[in-house]
């Protein structure tokens, strides 16, 4: 039986060997990507553009049908990077199921202590445009639900 | 009136009116200085006021969520050592564990700038992955025990053997983390 391709999007690396092996999730398959070793020590003049090389790289390898975006430290430490990262896989691979693991809410909260409102407007610009990436099916909510 | 008394008198009136002009310039700048300082040191004022409320605010805060997250990672730990020891484990054991789980991971997130302010964020993240993979284990032993447990018997194993590498891991961590959110709060 073919599985289907789950990616994690985290902030660091986790152990996926319980998911794997886990008797609810015998149709998928998961894999991940640590997305604060793209952000902290990128090069790349673009706001998180190491991290979507990274991340498209990933993704052709492994096509996951859905990606499951944590908001986690990476956010909380590279919110503008890490977004802006996210947005352009989501115009990349616009087939893909995205789910985040926490609202809209959060997210903007995130974005609270910018400094820099430029790059704060100009993201809002972008979440704005997308905001189906917030919307999720119920199997979408319920892979989300691992990294809860 | 001689030309000497003249000159005395000019020379006079002059010094006269340097002195008073030197006078006047001293009296001003040391006004202005005075008005610099003055505002100055009540700046420095509000400034220390501004930090002391600013303490306050952090040592209360403290005092109001530390102690919570402390009692969280406690009963976790002794929730988690209880199923692992007792045989067989119940549903309802299994779901204070996962209340409580989903209670830390709200707290640690919610109050995330005093922890990240303190410097303890990040090991009470890595905490919680392990009540994560807790969490994920316990949702199988559900899952599994749910229907036909006999047919489950080795998968159930497995998942309590899981649960007891990540009781291991909170035995490991729980103490440290407890004594440094209480030495933060005696601060």
């Amino acid at each position: 039986m073919k599985k289907i391709p789950v990616l994690f999007l985290v902030s660091s690396d986790i152990d996926l060997k319980i998911l794997n092996d886990s008797p609810r999730f015998l149709l998928y398959c998961f894999f991940s990507l640590a997305a604060i070793r793209y952000l902290e020590n990128s090069s790349s003049r673009v706001p998180g553009q190491q991290l979507q090389d990274f991340l498209s790289k990933k993704i052709r390898r492994v096509k996951p049908l859905y990606l499951i975006v944590h908001l986690g430290l990476a956010f909380e430490r590279y919110p503008v990077e890490f977004l802006n990262a996210v947005l352009d896989i989501k115009s990349i691979f616009p087939e893909i199921k995205m789910g985040m693991d926490k609202s809209i809410e959060y997210m903007l909260q995130g974005l609270e202590v910018l400094d820099t409102s430029s790059e704060k407007n100009k993201l809002l610009d972008r979440l704005a445009q997308n905001q189906s990436v917030f919307d999720m099916d119920k199997e979408t909510a319920y892979l989300v639900g691992c990294l809860h | 009136m001689s030309i000497t008394l003249v000159i005395v008198s000019t020379a006079l009136a002059s010094t006269f009116g340097a002195s008073l002009a030197t006078f006047l310039i001293q009296k001003y700048y040391d006004r202005r200085l005075e008005y610099y300082f003055n505002s100055r040191l009540e700046e420095l004022k509000a400034n220390l006021n501004v930090q002391g409320d600013i303490k306050n605010l952090i040592i209360s805060k403290r005092l109001e969520i530390y102690p919570h997250i402390a009692e969280l990672i406690y009963r976790l730990r002794n929730n988690l050592k209880e199923m692992c020891q007792k045989d067989p484990l119940t549903l309802e054991q299994a779901v204070d564990f996962l209340r409580f789980a989903e209670e830390y991971t709200e707290q640690i997130y919610s109050t995330r700038l005093y922890l990240e302010r303190d410097r303890i964020f990040e090991s009470l993240h890595n905490y919680k992955g392990h009540i994560l993979t807790a969490k994920n284990s316990l949702l199988d032993w559900i899952y599994l025990t749910r229907d036909k447990p006999v047919k489950n018997t080795k998968s159930i194993n497995k998942t309590m053997s899981q649960l007891r590498e990540v009781y291991s891991h909170l035995d490991h961590q729980h103490r440290r983390l407890i004594r440094k959110l209480t030495e933060l709060t005696q601060t």
